[in-house]
């Protein structure tokens, strides 16, 4: 049964453009990349490259356990982990990545890469607590402000059972990724309590209700607070939760099964390339993984409350990271909680 | 004589072929493998399944937390039909009624928002009935509300998405069977000093049965597995079993999960077929459409 799946799976493969000598493939989310950045890599090098969008990263998952040849994926951390345990990962080459140094260390060697061997960070960030300062009374600095009764109703949070159950486990002193039963537990009590101030859970059009004045306060992801920003600036806080931070990086990797590794390592020290990073973080709106591209970038690309981590929160980053059977028990605690 | 007969079954059989290959790949093949998923256990690396077979997750279902959704799915979809029911059958009615100009005009009216991916519609609803939506603000101007009343994110958003959704489903197979049907049938039964109330109940209401029971069918069904209405529109209590095998397969990554959900879902629609064939429904009027 699953070698026919597969076969079906090769087939639709099969369909995609045909790989030319000095060509690349990627496989990513639609609108990773700016058009403009890749025509001039083409322009310089000749290296052809075809982007292929996946929905997510499970989608991404199920294709490259089925054998697909692509020269570089880029997705978020906790997949990528499971890429590399599954051993579908090829080292870098680090003689050609002579960009490399040009990295802020502190995107590099993280869980899913501890020895820094498979992948380059391109998009880190990390949800932000957006507050409209006319509706709260008083500042909000943390996460158990939401738990306030002045929210009654006028709360969005992400639809992220992982986020935030994290959250709450930081905010009860406990790991961003605990598996522990009695934790557990007591993080879906406390989740209980703050139901009677949810809105609505959603993780991609909650600014809308920022925007409309019926939310108070919400969870946005770093890009969706850039543009919030930069819609109405001055309208809103942007807060960190002073108990600590979720983090996330979207990263890319070279698949063992990749067809042309030698391009897709030229593609990537391209990328690193100060002058051609300092276009990419402008376009991603995420955080900027390249030391050497920050004075380079067009001025005030960074001037924004959600770019800019406290360091003493963004020490205490934590990662959603793969559980395997406890991803189920995150699941069920969040189905509890939208039931309740 | 023999060797023809021979030959008409071997071409009926080469002309039943292409159907058959189809059926078998594109639903016993795949209803096959996700019941096989539903007996398998997810894989330690967390991708994908292994091959240990289990019942462990047809008795995750019997969690209360997850009955609920099922009960939820069920007040949902019974909802919608009966709404549709009591819009779409006096549409479909009036329809058939109408003078052949304004019948096609009505017909055009039901079938043109098929044109458009109904993802994109849901998403104008989304807007009519924001905080700040057209809708609120029309109520605020004539002065009849004082603040924005919640509209999205309730319960009543997600029938309303169902309703407008799946109503043409209701309105064309009843249009179809008051279309067919003999009037001279109920002239007949006015003839014989019946009311029109009468008429109606006693002759055009059973006649048009079929239609009535099909549309039934078609909203019902649907209904039970649309998810991304209760993702738009409902609020953070709307879950249903459509959301839920979403979230399993996509959130948790329990692709055996998933599956056993999907089977009971498979298992919920064939009861409401059987049960709609045993009342004497016609896979026909079904089909039709």
């Amino acid at each position: 049964m699953k070698k026919l799946f597969a076969l079906l799976l090769v087939l639709l493969l099969a369909a995609a453009p045909a790989l030319a000598e000095g060509s690349i493939n990627i496989y990513t989310w639609d609108g990773y990349f700016d058009p403009a950045t890749i025509a001039a890599f083409t322009e310089e090098t000749g290296i052809e490259v075809n982007l292929s969008p996946f929905a997510s990263n499970e989608d991404m998952l199920v294709v490259m356990q089925s054998g697909a040849a692509y020269d570089i994926v880029l997705a978020s951390d906790y997949a990528l982990n499971i890429l590399r345990k599954a051993d579908l990962l090829q080292p870098l080459d680090m003689e050609a990545l002579t960009n490399y140094e040009n990295l802020d260390p502190s995107y590099l060697n993280q869980y899913y890469d501890p020895d820094g061997t498979y992948s380059i960070p391109y998009a880190p960030g990390s949800p932000v607590l957006v507050y409209n300062p006319e509706l709260v009374e008083g500042e909000i600095t943390s996460f158990a402000d939401l738990f306030d009764e002045q929210f009654a109703g006028s709360v969005c949070l992400l639809d992220s059972a992982r986020v935030m159950i994290g959250y709450i486990n930081i905010m009860l002193g406990h790991d961003f990724n605990t598996t522990d039963d009695a934790e557990l537990a007591e993080a879906a009590e406390k989740l209980k309590e703050i139901k009677p101030n949810v809105l609505a859970l959603d993780s991609n059009l909650a600014y809308q209700y920022l925007l409309s004045g019926e939310a108070k306060a919400a969870f946005l992801f770093t890009s969706q607070a850039v543009v919030c920003e930069q819609s109405m600036p001055g309208a809103f806080e942007y807060v960190f939760p002073s108990e600590g931070i979720g983090f996330g990086i979207d990263a890319m990797v070279i698949p063992a099964s990749a067809e042309n590794p030698e391009g897709a390592n030229a593609f990537l020290n391209y990328l690193m390339r100060p002058e051609v990073a300092a276009t990419i973080q402008p376009w991603t709106m995420y955080l900027n993984v390249n030391a050497a591209a920050a004075e380079l970038l067009p001025e005030g690309s960074l001037d924004y409350a959600a770019l800019n981590i406290p360091e003493d929160l963004f020490a205490t980053k934590q990662f959603a990271e793969d559980l395997g059977d406890y991803e189920s028990v995150y699941q069920e605690i969040w189905s509890e909680f939208k039931l309740s | 004589m023999k060797t023809n007969v021979r030959k008409k079954k071997d071409g009926a059989l080469l002309l039943v072929a292409p159907m058959a290959i189809w059926t078998i790949l594109f639903v016993v093949v795949t209803l096959g493998y996700i019941l096989y998923l539903s007996f398998t256990t997810r894989a330690e690396n967390g991708m994908g399944v292994t091959a240990q077979l289990t019942l462990d997750n047809y008795l995750k279902l019997l969690n209360p937390s997850y009955l609920k959704v099922l009960g939820n799915s069920l007040k949902l979809a019974a909802i919608t039909t009966i709404i549709c029911l009591l819009v779409g059958y006096p549409f479909g009615y009036l329809m058939a009624k109408a003078s052949p100009r304004r019948r096609a005009i009505l017909m055009l009216l039901v079938i043109v928002p098929f044109w458009t991916n109904a993802l994109v519609r849901v998403y104008g609803w989304r807007i009519l009935l924001m905080g700040d939506g057209p809708i609120n603000v029309f109520l605020q101007t004539l002065g009849l509300i004082d603040k924005p009343l919640k509209l999205l994110n309730t319960f009543g958003a997600v029938v309303l998405g169902m309703v407008y959704a799946l109503l043409p489903f209701m309105i064309l197979p009843t249009y179809s069977s008051v279309e067919k049907m003999d009037w001279a049938l109920v002239e007949a039964s006015r003839d014989m000093g019946a009311s029109p109330l009468r008429a109606f109940v006693t002759v055009t209401l059973p006649l048009t049965a079929p239609g009535v029971l099909a549309g039934c069918v078609l909203t019902f069904v649907p209904s039970i597995g649309l998810f991304f209405m209760s993702d738009l529109l409902g609020g953070a209590n709307d879950v249903f079993l459509g959301n839920l095998i979403n979230d399993q397969l996509l959130k948790s990554r329990d692709w055996p999960f998933a599956a056993a959900l999907s089977v009971v879902m498979m298992l919920l629609t064939s009861l409401f077929l059987w049960l709609y064939r045993r009342a004497g429904g016609k896979a026909e009027d079904i089909a039709a459409l």
